[in-house]
C-alpha cells in the first residue's frame, strides 16, 4: 500500500496516525469502532434523541477522514473526533422545519417501568429541549458541554476553537437565559430549582 | 445566575436518561466502522489531492503577487527602458494629418540647440521655433528633444527669447520663481537675486508657478517686476527700451554677428542685406524655400516694413508643404498680434483657399476663433469655437474654446 507508506512516513511519530494521514482502511476502521459511542454520546447530549443519529456518527467520520490530510497530530486523536462532533451537531441543530418537526415527533426514549414518571420525564425533556433550542447554537454547545457532559471549560474552548473567556461569557448568558424562559415555565422552573424529586 | 450543583445534577441525569434510548447499538456501531473502512481510504486521497493543488495554486498566488510587486515598484527608468521604440514624430504627424500641429510636422528637421549655456553671451538658434540669446554671466539649460516644446531652464542671469512660430506647441522659460510660456513673441526674462522681470517686446506671455497663474498677461510694451512674497508688478516699457530689445535678437549677417540690415538698392530692395548678397553673387540664384522667405519675413516685420513681410510670408504661402501653410497662420497671428483682427481674418481666408485640406486646420480655426473675438464677432466666435470643440477636441485650442463656450449664455 504505497500510500499508506507514503503517509506514515509523513506522519509523525505515531504509527497510528501516519497510518490514518495515509488512508489505511484497518487505520480508519480502527478509529471508528473506537471512537463512535464517544461520538454518539457528544451528538445526543447536544441534539437529544434522533432517528437519524447512526447518519450522524457516520458524518462525523467521512468528515474526519477529509480532514485526515491536514491533521499534524498536535491533539489527541479524541479531541480532533470531537472538534468535528461539534461541527457537525452544530449543523444538526439547524435543520430544516421538516427535520425539526422529525425530531420532536421521534419516539420518546424513556423507559417506561414508571409509567407516571415516565410521562412526567418525557414532558420535562421537551420543555428543557425547547428551551435549549431558543438558546443560540454557540451557547447552547457550550452550556450542553459544560452542564451535561461534564467539561471543564478549557476542553470546551479546544473542541469548539473559541477562546476561554468566550466558552466562560457563553456558558454564563445560556444559563440566564434558561432562568429567565424557566421563571415562565413550570416544568422547566421545577428541574432547575428542583421542587420535587426532578429526575434521576 | 449561575445553574446550582443539584440542579446541574438532574439536568445530567436526565440527559442520561434520554441517552440510554438512543445509544448507538453495537450493530450500528460495526456498520459505521465498515462503511468508514470502505469510503475513507478514497476520501483521504481526494483530500490529500485537493490540499495539494490549493497549495500549489496558494503559492503560485504567491508568485505572481510578487512578481506584480515587484513590476508595480519598479523604479521609473525600468519602465522607461521597457517603452518600444515609437516611430519617427514626422511619421506619426503624417498618420494623422488632420490634427497634426506644424510644429510635429517640423520634428527631426530642426537642429537640436546646446543642451547648456553658461559664461559668455551666446546666441542660441530653435530654428524655426525662433531664437534665444543667453546673456553674459548667465545660466541656464535648454530641454528640446521635442520639437512642440523647448524649456529653458534659467538658473541665473537673463535670456532673450524671440519666439517666431512655435507651430502649436510650447516655449517655456523656467525660473525658480515661476515659469514663463510663450504666447507667441518676444520677451526677455531676467533672474536677479530680487526679483524675476519680464519684459515683452512683441505678442503677450503669462507667468505661471505649479500651475497657477501669477501674471495672466504682460502684453507687448510691459514690463512685470515679480519680488518673493510681493504682488507683481507691472510697467511700461519705454520705447527705446523695447526696440533695443528687438534689435538685440536680430538674426546675425552671414558675414558676422551684426543684426541684419536690410538692403535698400533697386536690385534688392525687399531682402535683407544678407540675402540680397548671396543673391548678387549668383550663390542663391535659385528659387527661395518656404522657410528662408519665412525668416525674411520676420525681419522685414520687425524692422516695420510691414508691407513687404506681408509678401514675403504670402509668397511662402504660396508654395507647397508645412513651413508655406505655417506662413499663412504666423502672417495671421502677426496681425491678430498687432490687432488687426480683420486682416487676421483675410490671411486665413487666403489660408483656406490655399491649402483646403490642410494640416493645420485645428491651429487656423484657433486664430480664427481669437480674430473673431478680437472683431467683436460673437456668433463667428462661436462658430469656430464649436467647431473646434466638435471637430478637433483633443487640441489645445479646443479646450481654450470650450472654456469660452462655458462662460457664454446660451443661444
Amino acid at each position: 500500500m504505497a500510500g499508506a507508506e507514503q503517509g506514515a512516513a509523513a506522519g509523525g511519530a505515531d504509527p497510528w496516525i501516519a497510518r490514518l494521514r495515509a488512508g489505511d482502511p484497518a487505520a480508519l476502521e480502527r478509529l471508528a469502532r473506537q471512537e463512535a459511542p464517544r461520538v454518539a454520546r457528544l451528538l445526543g447530549s447536544m441534539l437529544g434523541p434522533r432517528q437519524d443519529m447512526e447518519d450522524l456518527v457516520q458524518t462525523v467520520f467521512l468528515e474526519a477522514c477529509r480532514a485526515l490530510p491536514g491533521f499534524r497530530g498536535d491533539s489527541s486523536v479524541s479531541t480532533f473526533i470531537g472538534a468535528i462532533t461539534i461541527r457537525v451537531a452544530r449543523r444538526a441543530m439547524r435543520p430544516s422545519a421538516w427535520l425539526r418537526r422529525r425530531v420532536w415527533e421521534a419516539p420518546e426514549p424513556i423507559a417506561i417501568s414508571d409509567p407516571e414518571r415516565s410521562a412526567e420525564q418525557a414532558a420535562q425533556l421537551r420543555h428543557v429541549r425547547r428551551a435549549l433550542e431558543a438558546i443560540a447554537v454557540k451557547k447552547r454547545v457550550a452550556f450542553l458541554l459544560w452542564a451535561v457532559e461534564g467539561m471543564d471549560v478549557p476542553a470546551i474552548a479546544t473542541l469548539t476553537g473559541a477562546s476561554v473567556p468566550a466558552v466562560k461569557s457563553r456558558i454564563f448568558y445560556a444559563q440566564r437565559e434558561l432562568q429567565q424562559r424557566a421563571a415562565r415555565d413550570p416544568h422547566l422552573r421545577e428541574l432547575l430549582k428542583g421542587g420535587r424529586d426532578g429526575a434521576r | 445566575m449561575e445553574l446550582d450543583d443539584e440542579a446541574g445534577a438532574r439536568l445530567r441525569a436526565l440527559a442520561e436518561r434520554e441517552r440510554e434510548g438512543s445509544a448507538l447499538g453495537a450493530d450500528a456501531q460495526a456498520r459505521i466502522a465498515a462503511r468508514i473502512a470502505q469510503r475513507g481510504p478514497g476520501l483521504v486521497r481526494r483530500a490529500r489531492r485537493t490540499r495539494r493543488a490549493l497549495q500549489l495554486s496558494a503559492g503560485l498566488c504567491a508568485l505572481a503577487m510578487a512578481w506584480g510587486a515587484s513590476r508595480w515598484l519598479a523604479p521609473v527608468p525600468s519602465v522607461a527602458r521597457r517603452v518600444e521604440p515609437r516611430p519617427a514624430p514626422a511619421l506619426q504627424a503624417a498618420a494623422r494629418t488632420a490634427t497634426a500641429r506644424a510644429c510635429e510636422l517640423r520634428a527631426g528637421t530642426e537642429p537640436a540647440p546646446a543642451a547648456g549655456v553658461q559664461g559668455d553671451a551666446q546666441r542660441i538658434e530653435l530654428g524655426a521655433a525662433g531664437a534665444l540669446l543667453a546673456e553674459a554671466g548667465s545660466a541656464l539649460w535648454i530641454d528640446a528633444g521635442d520639437a512642440c516644446r523647448v524649456r529653458v531652464r534659467l538658473q541665473a542671469g537673463a535670456v532673450i527669447v524671440h519666439a517666431v512660430d512655435l507651430g502649436g506647441g510650447e516655449l517655456r522659460v523656467a525660473t525658480d520663481r515661476g515659469d514663463v510660456v510663450v504666447q507667441g513673441t518676444l520677451f526677455r526674462v531676467a533672474r536677479t537675486p530680487a526679483e524675476l522681470i519680464v519684459e515683452v517686446a512683441e505678442g503677450d506671455v503669462s507667468v505661471v508657478q505649479h500651475g497657477r497663474a501669477l501674471v495672466p498677461a504682460i502684453a507687448a510694451g510691459q514690463r512685470a517686476r515679480l519680488v518673493d512674497g510681493q504682488a507683481p508688478v507691472l510697467e511700461a516699457l519705454s520705447a527705446p527700451e523695447r526696440a533695443a530689445l528687438i534689435a538685440r535678437l536680430a538674426p546675425p549677417s552671414a558675414a558676422g554677428e551684426q543684426p541684419v540690415p536690410l538692403a535698400h538698392d533697386a536690385a534688392s530692395q525687399e531682402l535683407p542685406a544678407g540675402a540680397a548678397a548671396a543673391r548678387a553673387s549668383g550663390g542663391d540664384a535659385s528659387p527661395r524655400s518656404a522657410s528662408r522667405l519665412v525668416q525674411e519675413a520676420d525681419v522685414l516685420w520687425r524692422e516695420g516694413r510691414l508691407e513687404l513681410a506681408r509678401a514675403r510670408y504670402r509668397e511662402a504661402g504660396s508654395l507647397q508643404g508645412p513651413t508655406a501653410e505655417a506662413a499663412w497662420l504666423a502672417l495671421a497671428r502677426r496681425e491678430l498680434s498687432a490687432g488687426r483682427a480683420a486682416a487676421a481674418q483675410h490671411a486665413l481666408q487666403a489660408y483656406a483657399a490655399r491649402f483646403p485640406r490642410g494640416a493645420l486646420v485645428a491651429e487656423a480655426t484657433g486664430i480664427a476663433f481669437r480674430a473673431a473675438l478680437e472683431r467683436g464677432d460673437v456668433a463667428s466666435a462661436r462658430e469656430q469655437a464649436e467647431r473646434l470643440v466638435r471637430r478637433y477636441p483633443k487640441t489645445a485650442q479646443a479646450e481654450a474654446a470650450a472654456r469660452w463656450l462655458a462662460g457664454q449664455p446660451r443661444p
